[in-house]
């Protein structure tokens, strides 16, 4: 049934998300392109001759508004993607739809892990349209020739030649894992806070937005708590760390906040099936 | 025929420290057609939820089929609420496939017969079609399933007579007889012929529960004089609770 | 076909009375086969159930014969036919006599003026 409900979910994002997730890197592509133009031209306008100068100016324009486009673009991305997360839940979940979705013969909880999955995938492909776009951007503008590219690479190879490569190869892999956690961790929090807006009768946006700033404080004071804790409790911990070990330190630390972000989705997922099981309230 | 199929015994349900719900208690069998009856804030939406679980009720016990509200007992009711409850995104034939992904009982090809009859292309999207004509493709989808309860809430308020006349037929042709049809109602006289049996319900409790024929029998009078009878009492709307 | 049903008696029992009045009209003929419950019940807008229970009335008054391969047929027994229209017809002549001595005629003198309001 799970399967099902995603399939349902997936379905509605097609038509608004999918068009920019295309049209990102392909207007980046496009402002690299004229960025190289734009480097090309500056290299001629050195010269000084009139028509140069005009090439320049022209190409400085056209690559203005290439770049306008590409941030109008990004912004769409990034404001569309919080709405599509937050309008499938809020419409799909807490008006009208509700009614059918509530009355589906399904489990509470495979409904919001259904709107969670679909959300966290929009979120992780948004995220990775908007990283390709900038990383097309910057190999435009260095230019992909540059010897930017290669100090990157020998210091890569110089990481992996002191330290070993198994745990900082654990790193890259903890890091992804850890974005995907962290974006499906921002989607949960948000539904939790709508899930307690719906209960403020009449003032259900007001009620969800006061919700979001509560937990988002309540869940600062309870880390800030644990955080003086573990350095009063354990302080060898803090000195464990040295130059050496410092990939292992590193995996280490991104594992311990993988944990602490999974713990998170899994305490606002609870919040958010137990309201909406046991105290849900349909306009 | 005959079984129990529903079963509330003392069911007390509060929205804040309003009671909609207030000691309820009554059972219905398996194929009959039932009105529950009462005047507006009466608790008989309230009733309609608890029994397919959007709401769960603060004390007492609701059987359906022998099993408290829960995935079984969704799979055999079908409810129509009393607003339209389509995604703008999807089209008629979305709906169908998604009850036919979810509801066993959904008949797939009488959904779209009906449609056919009412001339509704099943190509089109949800927001392009006219309230009327979404209200109709709700009642279509509530009746192609061949359920153990229907949920009627509501179905002919706020409509004209001929639309009352079809959809008062749609659901007598289209009900699994050997299921039970509860429809919530305030207008009486319009249903009362497809009624086998009522339910009074006022300030969240059942105050009378007869079969129509019995009342007709006994009182001489239609279920629709009685009801004002019953609920005249209060002129001057000191007792009237208003819970939705 | 006209379905009248009031508002004061049993609905099964108006039902009934219309579908004897429709056989003994030969609206249904005998040994013709009526339509099945849930047929007769949405021309009539009735609940079956409701249906079921004026047929089943019939059954019992002898009028229709239900059949477990060829459903529910009219009678082919002309007695039971006349039977049943002559006790329609006392029906209304009681009912005329009622009415007649609630306005203060002897049954003497309201069968008088039957007779001359005749033809």
């Amino acid at each position: 049934m799970l399967g099902k409900l995603i399939k349902y979910d997936m379905k509605s994002i097609s038509r608004t998300l999918i068009p920019l997730w295309i049209l990102a890197p392909v207007i980046a592509l496009l402002f690299s392109g004229s960025i190289r133009w734009l480097i090309g031209a500056t290299g001629y306008a050195v010269q000084n001759t009139v028509g140069n100068q005009a090439l320049m100016q022209g190409s400085t324009v056209v690559a203005g508004i290439v770049m306008l486009v590409f941030f109008g673009v990004m912004i769409a991305i990034l404001v569309m993607t919080i709405l599509f997360v937050i309008q499938r839940f809020w419409n799909g979940l807490l008006k009208e739809e509700g009614y059918l979705m509530f009355t589906l013969p399904v489990e509470t909880w495979e409904l919001v892990l259904s709107k969670g999955i679909c959300a966290t995938v929009v979120g992780c492909i948004s995220s990775l349209a908007a990283v390709l776009s900038c990383v097309m951007i910057a190999v435009g503008a260095i230019g992909a020739a540059d010897d930017i590219w290669r100090q990157i690479g020998s210091l890569i190879g110089y990481i992996v030649e002191e330290e070993g490569v198994f745990w900082w190869s654990w790193c890259v892999v903890l890091f992804v894992v850890l974005s995907i956690a962290g974006i499906a961790e921002s989607v949960y929090r948000v539904y939790a806070a709508m899930a307690l807006g719906q209960l403020f009768e009449g003032h259900r946006v007001v009620g969800a937005c006061v919700s979001y700033i509560g937990i988002g404080v309540a869940w600062s004071v309870i880390s800030g708590i644990f955080m003086m804790a573990v350095t009063v409790l354990a302080p060898q911990w803090v000195y464990f760390f040295n130059g050496e070990n410092a990939g292992m330190f590193s995996a280490f630390y991104l594992l311990f906040l993988l944990l602490v972000t999974i713990l998170q989705i899994v305490v606002w997922h609870l919040i958010t099936v137990h309201i909406l099981s046991r105290h849900l309230n349909l306009e | 025929m005959g079984e129990i199929l529903i079963q509330c015994q003392d069911v007390w349900k509060y929205y804040g420290k309003k009671e909609a719900l207030g000691g309820l208690n009554f059972q219905l069998s398996s194929g009959r057609i039932v009105g529950l009856l009462g005047p507006n804030g009466s608790g008989k939406t309230t009733l309609m939820k608890v029994l397919n679980g959007l709401l769960h009720p603060e004390r007492g016990m609701v059987l359906i089929d022998g099993e408290t509200p829960g995935i079984y007992t969704k799979s055999v009711v079908s409810y129509l609420p009393d607003k339209t409850y389509f995604a703008d995104w999807m089209k008629v034939s979305d709906m169908f496939d998604l009850f036919q992904d979810f509801y066993e009982d959904f008949d797939r090809e009488k959904a779209e017969q009906m449609c056919d009859v009412l001339q509704i292309q099943t190509n089109q999207k949800m927001k392009t079609l006219s309230k009327g004509t979404r209200e109709k493709v709700q009642l279509i989808l509530v009746m192609s399933r061949r359920a153990k309860l229907y949920l009627l809430d509501e179905p002919i308020a706020g409509v004209d007579p001929a639309a009352r006349e079809f959809i008062l037929a749609t659901i007598l042709n289209n009900y699994n007889p050997e299921g039970t049809v509860l429809i919530s109602t305030h207008l009486i006289a319009d249903v009362e012929r497809v009624l086998d049996e009522v339910l009074f319900i006022q300030n969240g409790k059942v105050v009378r529960q007869e079969m129509v024929d019995d009342i007709r029998e006994k009182e001489g009078k239609s279920v629709d004089e009685l009801f004002r009878e019953v609920f005249r009492t209060v002129p001057y709307g000191g007792g009237a609770a208003d819970v939705r | 076909m006209e379905w009248k049903l009031d508002d004061s008696r049993p609905i099964w029992i108006q039902l009934q009375e219309q579908l004897t009045r429709m056989i003994l009209t030969g609206r249904f003929r005998a040994g013709e086969r009526l339509p099945s419950v849930r047929d007769l019940a949405s021309e009539a807008g009735v609940n079956p159930n409701t249906m079921q229970r004026a047929l089943a009335g019939l059954d019992a008054e002898g009028l229709t014969v239900t059949n477990r391969t060829a459903g529910r047929t009219v009678t082919e027994d002309d007695s039971v036919l006349d039977g049943m229209r002559a006790k329609l017809a006392h029906e209304l002549i009681r009912q005329f006599y009622e009415a007649a001595e609630q306005l203060g005629y002897t049954r003497e003198q309201a069968l008088e003026l039957l007779k001359r309001s005749g033809s």
